[in-house]
């Protein structure tokens, strides 16, 4: 008899495909099943944030307005006389929320802080990597857009800033890697994503220039080594 | 800034204004008390000035974007926020002179952008006093 008979095939095939009978190689309609998806752009759900704990024990120098003002918090303190030690990396772990009006208030304080911190934000860059990069590992799209724009104004808040974050590409960039295909190719139609500046590789692509821009000589090849798909833009 | 039209003062106010302002040796010969009655008659004479008619912005502009920023935060404008909160200068940005950080009636403090923040939307929420 044949070696190729039905025993023996099957005896190759289940060896060589454990996954899948030899029944279904031989039929004419079998597809192997892949590897199961890792789950890169997945979301992941958030943790319970400090910055909830403390907004809700009231410890933050912020007051609610219930006038009919939506994009404004008000400072019971003056921003000047804040430790950005303290404050900033806290309210940059509030990034992390979706819900409101946790997300509101961190988001309009960072912008308030950083607008107005001048050379205080530079000492504290090192405290806003981890809350940064635990935002970012999320992977949610809403709070990576926030991130992205929170990021992009971080960089140009005050002088050296861009510079200071470059030993920290290893930890921001891979996430960014990720993400950076996100775009639409809708030919002659109009993004309107890209418009309300929604569209992650857009805004991917505006954070990875303003880090060369601002951040030196060795920010591009840092870059580089993290997004080897970068292009430079000097 | 906010420009508007400020009634004629009277000439008295002004002579205690021209004091103020004027070389050392006038400021010398003003005795303490006379200088805080000047002082305190300003507050008041300042406390009279009101608007005399309204009317809501059509277009924006420099003005109509701090306007609504002293409105943002509770005022008419600038000449309320100085007889209220008592104060000479309001903070603005360097770069483009819009109000930077306002104090609130409670105590609380608005800070607003280098930008615009007043959309053509809300434009023709914004009153325009005048005096």
């Amino acid at each position: 008899s044949s070696i190729f008979n039905k025993r023996n095939v099957q005896r190759i095939v289940e060896s060589s495909y454990p996954r899948c009978t030899a029944m279904e190689f031989l039929s004419e309609q079998s597809v192997v099943r892949g590897p199961p998806p890792a789950g890169s752009i997945k979301p992941r759900p958030a943790k319970r944030t400090a910055f909830r704990k403390f907004y809700e024990r009231g410890d933050f120098p912020i007051a609610v307005q219930h006038d009919g003002v939506a994009n404004k918090i008000a400072w019971k303190v003056e921003i000047e006389n804040l430790d950005y030690h303290y404050f900033l990396p806290l309210f940059f772990d509030g990034l992390c929320e979706t819900e409101f009006p946790y997300e509101f208030f961190a988001r309009q304080g960072v912008h308030d802080l950083l607008e107005h911190g001048g050379n205080k934000i530079l000492p504290v860059v090192p405290q806003l990597i981890i809350p940064i990069k635990n935002a970012l590992n999320l992977r949610n799209r809403q709070v990576l857009c926030t991130t992205l724009k929170v990021i992009q104004h971080l960089v140009v808040s005050a002088e050296m800033v861009g510079e200071a974050l470059v030993p920290y590409y290893r930890q921001i960039l891979p996430i960014l890697s990720i993400f950076k295909h996100m775009d639409v190719n809708l030919g002659d139609g109009i993004e309107y994503s890209q418009q309300k500046r929604e569209n992650i590789g857009v805004l991917i692509r505006e954070t990875l220039e303003l880090f060369e821009r601002y951040g030196g000589e060795n920010a591009y090849i840092n870059i580089k080594y993290m997004i080897p798909t970068y292009g430079s833009c000097m | 800034m906010v420009t508007h039209k400020v009634p004629d003062l009277p000439t008295c106010l002004e002579e205690k204004h021209s004091l103020g302002e004027s070389s050392t040796s006038c400021k010398e010969e003003l005795n303490t008390n006379d200088t805080k009655m000047s002082k305190v008659s300003e507050v008041v004479t300042k406390a009279d000035i009101k608007p005399k008619s309204m009317h809501r912005a059509k277009i924006w502009s420099d003005d109509v974007e701090n306007l609504y920023r002293f409105q943002q935060a509770g005022y008419r404008d600038e000449v309320e926020y100085k007889q209220v909160k008592q104060v000479d200068e309001v903070e603005c940005w360097p770069e483009t002179g819009f109000v930077k950080k306002l104090q609130r009636r409670d105590n609380t403090f608005y800070y607003y952008n280098r930008q615009r923040e007043c959309e053509d939307k809300d434009v023709p929420k914004v009153k325009v006093y005048v005096y």
